[in-house]
């Protein structure tokens, strides 16, 4: 979140850090737990993608050596970006939806949003296997309707993979949504229709803008849980559909090859919060949606 | 030549699942008036505001603003500029883009924006703090920049929702007068809602005092104030002593009877002879005096406590078995000193009285 025009998240932050300013000690607990089960095997990370029986740099040599690297990272930082876009555009006006209904319905619908919260991530993938294979749900429907004749290979399509990822990962996008849409104020969009603007403006003058922070963690949130997702592509994707956690996977578990593992680890780490950082400072989003200021 | 318009009302109504939060208010505003819809919550003075601006559709009734019904026109083309109880400032945009939030809505040129969105950040004193955010200015602060952007796109009306409630009382007495003082300049017609009766006796051309959705009483803060219409507004502005009576023959010089027995002259009115009905008179009104003293009305009573008020004490005084009236003294050092359980006179003129019915 570095690109913030309005210091509402700079006020709202302003509690716990003056808190935790008097209060030291009552981060240590969350200081340990991140330094053991975080930093450190991060380090241990990166010391073995340069380490293996003395200093080498064979696993970047690899990857910078070989295009096929190339196109997998490529490859995966567009099914990011897209699954990002699907879940921005599907989460949004369902976030805007759930904070405009009354209390008991919003409770009761934010559960529904939840509770794929509470089944198995693979579950919830070999759902779409079901649905998606040859003898799935889709194409026997099809086919009892008579519209095909023979089952369409929907699995082991990009189309696949997308569906999974966005499905899986929209609670995350409307959640963030969620909570942001859900503090803005509502006398200020009657204000602004006060003041002169239709519906229709004042919601990309005054609402939008206000849902950047919420946009921000979303989009972060989704990206980066996009991109190293492994059940997901290796389920519902073929040969066509390889990620980089995928490469990752078989060189640990199949080639035994942990310094490239390694390697393309922290590549994958370094180029995702690269890319991040990037759109957060270059990308304005208010000229995307056309006439915040 | 006020640039505010005119405002009425016509039987205005609003229910809400059968419940009415509103029951029929009609008024006429003049241009360039400051009216202040006053009442305890509950009372509809809120909701007749939210459907003047638009906000809230009225079951029945009509609103005229200079003679033209806007009562089907949508929020957003009424032309008037709110400000809200909580300020509702824009927190993604500066002062000065709150403040020209309107000009932009109505596509005015920029070169006419930017002197009319200096002139008004002048007028309510916030040059220096232009290009701040709303989240960088004190309460009072954000407060100016609200009424700025209320007021720069010339509107018909300024509707304000209890605009001070959530400033101190310097603060507020402060933002008080300074409203009052634009409001005259610019010759705007100010809605005000508030249920603060000092606010509304000190800034307003007439006051509608509403209770149960209905306006019991209209008038001038000065009317509202010393001829109340009923106990109700009585009550509600000021404190007040409620004398109850039993009226005598109609007639010139008219008189009525107390419980304690003591015959009062009071003021001219319809009221059937024989009839109970209590005598109003406001504490200030009231004199603690001696026998021999010159006032016409003068009843016996017993000192039954003081408050000390600093510029002025307090008394309780027992008139008769079960009526205490309260009067207030100025401290001006001058006359006797009065201590609990004196025995005394209070006095009062009759035109200082109201007789209201029960």
């Amino acid at each position: 979140m570095t690109d913030t025009t309005f210091p509402i998240p700079a006020a709202a932050g302003r509690g716990p850090r003056r808190l935790a300013g008097r209060f030291p000690w009552l981060m240590a607990p969350a200081a340990v737990f991140y330094v053991v089960f975080f930093g450190w095997p991060l380090l241990q990370m990166l010391w073995s993608s340069i380490w293996s029986d003395g200093f080498t740099f064979a696993g970047y040599a690899e990857f910078f050596s070989e295009p096929v690297y190339w196109w997998v990272l490529g490859y995966t930082m567009v099914i990011g970006v897209v699954t990002l876009v699907l879940t921005l555009g599907i989460g949004y006006p369902v976030a805007y939806w759930l904070v405009g209904l009354n209390k008991t319905w919003t409770v009761v619908l934010m559960a529904f949003v939840l509770i794929p919260f509470w089944s198995s991530g693979l579950v919830r993938t070999y759902a779409w296997l079901v649905i998606l294979g040859r003898q799935g749900l889709v194409n026997t429907t099809l086919i009892s309707f008579g519209w095909i004749d023979e089952p369409m290979p929907f699995l082991g399509t990009h189309t696949a993979v997308l569906v999974g990822l966005t499905y899986y990962l929209l609670p995350y996008m409307i959640l963030c949504l969620f909570s942001v849409m859900n503090n803005i104020d509502r006398n200020l969009m009657l204000a602004a229709r006060n003041l002169g603007a239709s519906p229709l403006r004042a919601f990309f003058a005054i609402f939008v803008p206000l849902t950047k922070p919420g946009v921000f963690a979303g989009s972060f949130l989704v990206f980066m849980l996009a991109v190293g997702m492994y059940i997901t592509p290796a389920l519902l994707g073929g040969p066509d559909q390889t990620t980089l956690p995928l490469v990752i996977a078989l060189q640990i578990n199949e080639a035994l090859d942990w310094t490239l593992a390694a390697a393309l680890s922290m590549i994958l780490l370094v180029v995702s919060v690269a890319i991040q950082i990037f759109a957060n400072r270059y990308v304005d989003f208010d000229k995307m949606w056309g006439g915040a200021r | 030549m006020p640039q505010g318009a005119s405002l009425s009302l016509r039987d205005l109504e609003k229910y809400y699942d059968g419940s009415g939060a509103v029951l029929g208010v009609s008024l006429d505003l003049e241009p360039g008036k400051f009216l202040t819809l006053l009442g305890p919550s509950g009372s509809g003075k809120t909701t007749t505001l939210m459907m003047i601006a638009g906000f809230v559709d009225p079951t029945a009734g009509e609103i005229l603003v200079n003679g033209r019904s806007v009562t089907r026109v949508p929020a957003h083309k009424r032309d008037m500029g709110m400000v809200f109880q909580s300020y509702a400032l824009f927190p993604h945009m500066t002062v000065r883009e709150n403040v020209g939030f309107p000009l932009r809505m109505r596509g005015v040129a920029r070169s006419e924006a930017e002197d009319r969105i200096a002139t008004f950040v002048k007028l309510v004193g916030l040059e220096a703090l232009a290009k701040r955010y709303p989240q960088q200015l004190s309460g009072g602060q954000q407060q100016r920049v609200a009424l700025a952007r209320a007021m720069v796109f010339s509107p018909s009306l300024v509707l304000m929702d209890e605009p001070l409630g959530a400033l101190d009382r310097r603060l507020r007495l402060q933002m008080q007068e300074e409203i009052k003082g634009i409001q005259r300049e610019l010759g705007l017609t100010v809605i005000y809602v508030t249920h603060d009766q000092e606010e509304a006796l000190t800034m307003s051309d007439v006051v509608a005092v509403m209770d149960g959705g209905r306006i019991s009483s209209y008038g001038s803060p000065r009317d509202i104030y010393e001829r109340p219409q009923n106990r109700f507004v009585a009550n509600f502005i000021g404190e007040s002593n409620f004398i109850p009576c039993r009226l005598g023959d109609q007639g010139e010089a008219r008189r009525c009877e107390l419980i304690s027995g003591h015959s009062v002259a009071i003021a001219p009115t319809d009221a059937p002879a024989g009839s109970s009905a209590v005598i109003f008179l406001r504490p200030e009104r009231l004199r603690l005096c001696k026998a021999d003293d010159p006032l016409p009305n003068k009843v016996p009573g017993r000192i039954t406590g003081e408050i000390y008020l600093g510029d002025s004490s307090l008394y309780r005084v027992r008139i008769a078995e079960g009526v205490e009236v309260k009067v207030k003294r100025p401290n001006r050092g001058i006359g006797m000193p009065i201590v609990e359980g004196d025995e005394l006179m209070v006095g009062w003129k009759t035109t200082d009285s109201v007789i209201l019915q029960t």
